[in-house]
């Protein structure tokens, strides 16, 4: 004789939301505050030096004539590390006594026009004082690179090279 | 989801918030910090305060082969796990194990990009030092790297 099976009522399964929103919200604020948009980085080339650190620095002549299409910028710094002074020399420019970036900018447009050409295939040497602070020389090799001149290099003051 | 309350007796009623859009919703809003979050590199410096550059290029798809030096203002160069370089000699030293022990092998001197991550309160006798001694390594490409001046 069959036995009839009591009918149970419907179990309402329900999900509990709460711990996992609680979980969410704590990662929701870890990620908030730890949240710091990076600055966007970009490169500036430069060619490697003449010099070599397994030679003295000596071993180049202080009063080295630049080669055809090399533009020499001397840069003296003062003791903050700040621009007292540059001066511009090359085969259709020499400028002494250039004072701001302004006046740098000018010059660097100049270089290219006489022999009618463009930025291209012209190289300059930033010799630079060694108590310069990195900040300022890459804004003098930001301008030389928005004057377009790809080809730049780096070197040591003459005369600290010397001393 | 139970959606609003299910009377039982007398006209008593229990309100129970609907939670799951809002679940949605914070759901999202953790991918997406998770998504844009900066872990640490292990190259990149974040004790480095780059200079400004408006004419400085990002890397691009192209650039594979690089690795990066990082230079503090006091001229030393941090690498990860080891006490901060400060002679020549032990950061030539450094650059031609890490181009010994770089998948390149032989050809990483001649590919590899050296960017140079320095502080901008660094000196330039610290980076000339610093570049003269990845010439000495053999290195053939170099890179200084700014941060990109926002266009007004």
């Amino acid at each position: 004789m069959a036995r009839k099976r009591k009918e149970e009522p419907p179990v309402d399964i329900t999900l509990p939301i709460t711990p996992m929103l609680d979980m969410s919200f704590q990662l929701l604020s870890f990620f908030i505050l730890t949240f710091k948009p990076m600055p966007t980085e970009g490169q500036l080339a430069i060619n490697l030096p003449r010099l070599d650190a397994s030679k003295t620095q000596q071993d180049l002549p202080l009063h080295e004539e630049p080669k055809q299409d090399e533009y020499r910028l001397t840069v003296h710094a003062g003791g903050g590390g700040e621009i007292t002074n540059m001066s511009l020399v090359g085969p259709t420019v020499t400028k002494e006594n250039i004072r701001t970036f302004q006046e740098l900018e000018e010059q660097l447009k100049l270089i290219a026009k006489p022999a009618g050409r463009g930025a291209e295939g012209v190289s300059i040497t930033i010799e630079a004082s060694q108590d310069l602070i990195y900040s300022r020389l890459i804004d003098i090799m930001d301008r030389c690179k928005k004057a377009g001149y790809e080809s730049v290099n780096l070197m040591p003051l003459g005369k600290e090279r010397a001393g | 989801m139970s959606h609003g309350g299910t009377g039982s007796g007398h006209g008593q009623q229990s309100a129970e918030p609907n939670l799951t859009p809002l679940l949605d919703m914070v759901l999202q809003l953790v991918m997406f910090f998770m998504l844009v979050a900066n872990f640490i590199m292990d190259e990149l410096s974040d004790k480095i305060t780059l200079p400004v550059a408006s004419q400085a290029k990002p890397l691009t798809a192209k650039d594979v082969n690089f690795m990066y030096l990082n230079v503090n203002k006091r001229g030393e160069v941090l690498v990860l796990h080891q006490e901060p370089l400060l002679s020549p000699e032990s950061i030539t030293f450094y650059m031609r194990q890490a181009a010994a022990n770089h998948v390149l092998k032989e050809r990483a001197k001649d590919e590899v990009t050296v960017i140079i991550r320095a502080d901008r309160e660094a000196k330039y006798r610290d980076i000339l030092k610093t570049i003269l001694a990845i010439k000495t390594a053999g290195f053939k490409k170099l890179q200084l790297r700014a941060e990109i001046a926002q266009k007004e």
